[in-house]
């Protein structure tokens, strides 16, 4: 049995036929004490920062192991997910103590709510990002209203490079920016800033100069234009 | 305008985030009740699940998971609490059945508490009582407010502490115990 030392920098997630996840390499083995399952811990999510190969299967299999009540489980969820998870906490809170609060909340509510979690209503991504969204979404709405900085890269088209990203969710992706495109620039725009920094229509008020009754007829038409264009 | 384009506007403007805190508060507290909205909801994350997936990763601060796991075992003192963080520690079937009965012992004391404090006189203590003590709690929040910080605030963010704290006593009081508990937490950090 490899110690978390022995680990070549490979940590792979196999889902055993039938039941159960095992996390080879690092979590098996005699039981490790806090401190340093902590630093196992975040000497995975430096890894998965590399890239774990995690499927949709595995975090399926993993999200149901923490319903169950395994901390093995639960420490293969953070490590696969906290990466992705703090990047959409930090971007609507801008603040990194206050992205670090959330993000523990967040953590604490999938311990405590993975069994509400439905493989057949939402992949567990998805499930996941929405908890940490509307966490952050809520937090944003109680602090004194910070200023928002510039955000060009919210506007571009960023690449996807995430190797687990699988064929349907690119072309999901895909439909969606088309979508997108097709609001024209201005409105296109205003959409991403406020998916992505959790911006209110004063927000974008205040950014635009243009009236809040303004923004909120622009922000509706524009997402019941993409509701149309969506199809679905 | 329709009311079930309201209802759809409505909700994508929530998973949009666009929503001030009065307004997303109102979305929170009507989509517990209101079958329609929830579904458009739900809807409209999936539509825009992609965004989130396509979000650059930040690593969160070393640490951030030994926090996690502290905080789900901070009140160990309480028999509840002590069983959950047992099934954490050791994720055995016995301990996971100690902390599904240990859980439902706590709802009903939780429950007899708050049936206690609904008949109990006016003068009578309500901080006793480990489990969930929903009034105690209320109380507690309003007791410790730090009153020259809320005069300093906007009247909508008072309104919204406000509701939060009824949220969170409502949540307690229906036995939504992780909900009350994240409420009251976050009431306890809030900070302007």
């Amino acid at each position: 049995m490899p110690s978390p030392e022995d680990n070549d920098g490979q940590c792979s997630l196999v889902a055993a036929p039938g039941a159960g996840i095992e996390l080879r390499s690092f979590v098996d083995g005699p039981r490790l004490e806090r401190s340093s399952e902590a630093a196992a811990v975040s000497r995975h999510a430096r890894r998965e920062s590399r890239g774990v190969p995690t499927s949709r299967q595995d975090l399926v299999a993993a999200l149901q192991g923490v319903a169950r009540g395994e901390r093995q489980a639960f420490e293969l969820v953070y490590a696969a997910t906290s990466l992705k998870l703090y990047g959409i906490v930090v971007r609507i809170l801008g603040r990194r103590e206050l992205a670090d609060e959330v993000l523990q909340e967040v953590y604490v509510r999938i311990w405590r709510r993975a069994g509400d979690f439905d493989p057949s209503a939402a992949s567990p991504i998805t499930w996941l990002a929405t908890i940490a969204r509307n966490l952050a979404l809520d937090e944003a709405r109680r602090k004194t209203a910070a200023s928002i900085e510039d955000h060009p890269e919210a506007l571009q088209h960023p690449s996807s490079d995430d190797p687990s990203a699988d064929h349907e969710r690119n072309e999901d992706l895909r439909r969606l920016h088309a979508c997108l495109d097709g609001l024209g620039q201005e409105r296109r725009e205003i959409v991403l800033l406020a998916y992505h920094y959790g911006m209110t229509r004063e927000d974008i008020s205040n950014r635009f100069g243009r009236p809040v009754a303004t923004v909120k007829t622009w922000l509706r038409r524009s997402l019941a234009q993409l509701k149309d264009c969506l199809g679905q | 305008m329709t009311e079930e384009d309201d209802i759809d506007g409505l909700a994508a403007e929530y998973v949009l985030g666009s929503l001030d805190a009065e307004e997303r508060a109102a979305v929170d507290a009507r989509r517990r009740s209101d079958a329609a909205l929830a579904a458009a909801i739900e809807t409209w994350e999936r539509r825009f699940a992609p965004l989130s997936e396509q979000t650059p990763g930040t690593a969160p601060p070393p640490g951030l998971f030994e926090a996690v796991l502290s905080r789900i075992s901070q009140r160990t003192h309480e028999p509840h609490r002590a069983a959950e963080v047992a099934a954490l520690r050791s994720h055995s079937g016995r301990a996971r059945r100690i902390a599904v009965a240990a859980t439902a012992l706590a709802a009903c004391v939780a429950a007899a508490v708050a049936v206690w404090l609904a008949h109990a006189p006016s003068h009578a203590p309500t901080t006793q009582l480990a489990a969930m003590d929903c009034g105690g709690l209320y109380k507690d929040f309003w007791r410790k407010l730090d009153r020259d910080k809320y005069a300093k605030i906007s009247a909508e963010q008072l309104a919204g502490v406000s509701r939060m704290a009824l949220r969170a006593y409502d949540a307690c009081q229906a036995g939504d115990e992780p909900d009350a508990d994240a409420l009251f937490g976050r009431l306890r950090r809030m900070r302007f």
